[in-house]
């Protein structure tokens, strides 16, 4: 159980690195847009996973309110990062693609930062927030009939 | 080894450093949001003398009204039974007087908003804003902007709420499993010093949970919403926006009254003398209803021929599944400790076990009209505002008024005069309902600024209703004011 403990940020490192750079390395095609939003979410979940650890290890007071502001602004940043306007700049540049897949995981990470550091644990409310939001957007954002 | 964590205390938050004591900030909350209440009251009058062809109102007027009422009134009725939640957990949870202010500044800012596109723009596509209508009205676009905004603040202030809660109940219980004590279930999670979280507690752990939900979708809705009022060429689904729009503001809407629960929990027993008790049926209930509440709102798209039969279906069980566990045990379990107990007879009591009945009466009007086959009757008539009139008007908003008159201080027993406005308040509310229920059976049109017979002459007699309840209300609000102020004079806070 410990060594899974210990084992869990090496693992999730490794498949968010496989994630990020595999389009990279070998050129696969973007998957499709349900998929994509979900992979997203998995960003921004696992970004939020690295933060929680790291902060438990540095226990931190009670925080001020701000952070809880930070913690909805961010998750309504990373649906703005979504908008097509926004997306379609960096859709068809691989590198700029990743970079802004990098901007999820960090959004990620910055979210659960600010969640825990207004109280412990409060990260499980973080993930709770991007994980329905991804599935959400993977059942239809930015997808719809031609608009006249 | 790992290193045991230590975590420090609360940032000790003066309620001073904000200039407010806790009391005083949830009662100007109150005052604020009971007048609300009152001018959006008023405008549901309107509305019915305009039906019933007492008054004359253009109908591009009527549906921003229609707007207003519903969109101002589903905001207002959740600050205040959140500002309720807080106030009788706040010193248990250690929760922040400083986030509170937040929330509630977040949530009157969206109401003001929303009030502006709808007085000054004329947005009026009503509070379902089912798209396209909101992009295709004749009101100016920037109304149509400034409404979703408004909607924006409203999720924000409903998110602080619900972050500020969850970080409490993890304080206190440590985790939030703790809090919806799933401790009594699960011997793992118990803590070594035993401490289960009251049912009030338990309540509050679910309304945080399906409140984060919540908002999730409302912010998704928001944002797309929003891009498509910046850019045109951002493509939304109708079915899928619809979807989102109910899964918002159905669930919103709600968990209104499962915040309500929450201060049922912690103040029916000041007046019985008995507690209620956290056992393993309060948490297995609480926990179906956690599971559940957020997947009834397809119950609202039983007409909507293209949506998947797995949603339909799942929509209707779910309605059931969510609604009996929690309201059975909070309504027998309410009964149970009213019955043969001491129970002291103020405005406040009277207020929550009429709004027992109206939760009940409500609910169960709800669970026809989410029934397939009664749907099929029902949709679209006068029976669907009935239900949730009953259930938010005759239940939470009682479960408000109820809170209020604790808040205020009830020591003394109450006079003549006080139970003459209670008859007045309850003639007005049991009539006016009455007239949406009958409204309903003859297939009268909800929604509509010219309805078919016998619709008009419903609306007559409702409208009569409408002042009464509002004579009422008035009544009540001004007993409640002289209470508090007399009170205050004596030193006496809350409670008997």
């Amino acid at each position: 159980m410990r060594a899974l403990q210990r084992a869990w940020p090496l693992a999730l490192g490794l498949l968010v690195a496989i994630d990020l750079l595999g389009p990279l390395a070998f050129g696969a095609a973007a998957p499709p847009l349900a998929l994509h939003h979900l992979e997203h979410a998995f960003l921004l979940v696992s970004g939020g996973l690295f933060a929680m650890a790291y902060v438990r290890r540095r226990p931190k007071p009670y925080g001020d309110p701000l952070w809880i502001l930070a913690v909805i602004g961010l998750g309504t940043l990373s649906l703005v990062l979504m908008l097509p306007d926004v997306y379609g700049i960096v859709d068809a540049e691989p590198v700029l693609h990743t970079l802004l897949h990098v901007g999820f995981l960090v959004i990620g990470w910055l979210g659960g930062y600010a969640a825990e550091r207004y109280a412990p644990k409060l990260g499980f409310g973080w993930q709770l927030l991007v994980i329905v939001m991804g599935v959400i957007t993977a059942t239809g954002f930015g997808s719809g009939p031609p608009v006249a | 080894m790992a290193k045991p964590v230590r975590v420090q205390e609360p940032v000790a938050l003066h309620a001073a450093d904000i200039g407010l004591t806790p009391r005083r900030l949830v009662g100007m909350t109150l005052s604020v949001g009971l007048g609300l209440i009152f001018v959006l009251g008023m405008i549901g009058g309107i509305m019915k003398a305009a039906q019933g062809n007492l008054i004359q109102l253009q109908p591009g007027t009527f549906y921003a009204l229609l707007t207003l009422h519903g969109a101002g009134m589903i905001s207002t009725v959740v600050l205040l039974t959140a500002v309720a939640l807080w106030y009788v957990l706040h010193d248990h949870l250690s929760l922040r007087p400083d986030m509170l202010v937040f929330s509630v500044v977040a949530i009157v800012w969206g109401l003001v908003a929303a009030t502006v596109a709808v007085l000054v723009g004329g947005f009026g596509p009503a509070w379902t804003f089912l798209y396209p209508l909101p992009f295709m009205g004749t009101w100016p676009s920037w109304s149509t902007g400034l409404f979703f905004f408004g909607v924006l603040f409203v999720g924000v202030g409903f998110a602080i709420f619900c972050f500020d809660l969850m970080a409490g109940i993890i304080r206190t219980y440590g985790s939030i499993w703790n809090g919806l004590a799933w401790d009594t279930w699960i011997p793992r999670l118990r803590r070594p010093d035993g401490k289960v979280a009251p049912p009030s507690v338990i309540a509050a752990s679910m309304v945080a949970i399906d409140g984060l939900i919540t908002v999730a979708a409302g912010s998704v809705l928001v944002v797309a919403l929003l891009a498509h009022w910046f850019s045109p060429k951002f493509p939304i689904d109708p079915l899928w926006i619809k979807n989102l729009t109910f899964f918002f503001g159905h669930t919103i809407a709600n968990l209104a009254i499962y915040v309500s629960a929450g201060v049922i929990y912690y103040i029916l027993p000041k007046y019985t003398g008995r507690a209620f008790h956290t056992n393993k049926v309060y948490a297995l209930s609480w926990a179906i209803s956690l599971f559940f509440v957020p997947w009834a709102w397809p119950h609202h798209l039983y007409m909507d021929f293209v949506q998947a039969p797995w949603l339909q279906v799942g929509g209707e069980a779910s309605t059931y599944i969510a609604t009996i566990p929690a309201t059975v045990v909070t309504i027998f379990g309410s009964l149970l400790l009213v019955y043969r107990s001491d129970m002291r007879w103020r405005p406040g009591s009277t207020l929550f076990l009429a709004g027992i009945l109206g939760w009940l009466v409500g609910g169960v009007a709800a669970m026809l009209d989410a029934t397939i086959p009664f749907n099929a009757v029902l949709h679209n008539t006068l029976w669907v505002p009935a239900h949730f009139h009953t259930y938010l008007l005759g239940g939470v908003f009682l479960f408000v008024l109820g809170f209020t008159s604790y808040f205020v201080g009830e020591r003394q027993t109450p006079g003549r005069l006080v139970k003459a406005i209670e008859w007045t308040f309850f003639t007005g509310l049991v009539g006016f309902l009455l007239m949406f229920y009958a409204g309903g059976i003859e297939g009268v049109p909800r929604r509509e600024a010219v309805q078919p017979p016998p619709g008009p002459i419903l609306a007559d007699i409702a409208t009569g209703f409408v002042a009464i309840l509002l004579v009422g209300l008035v009544a009540m609000l001004i007993e409640f004011w002289v209470r508090a102020k007399r009170n205050a004079a004596n030193g006496e806070a809350e409670g008997l």
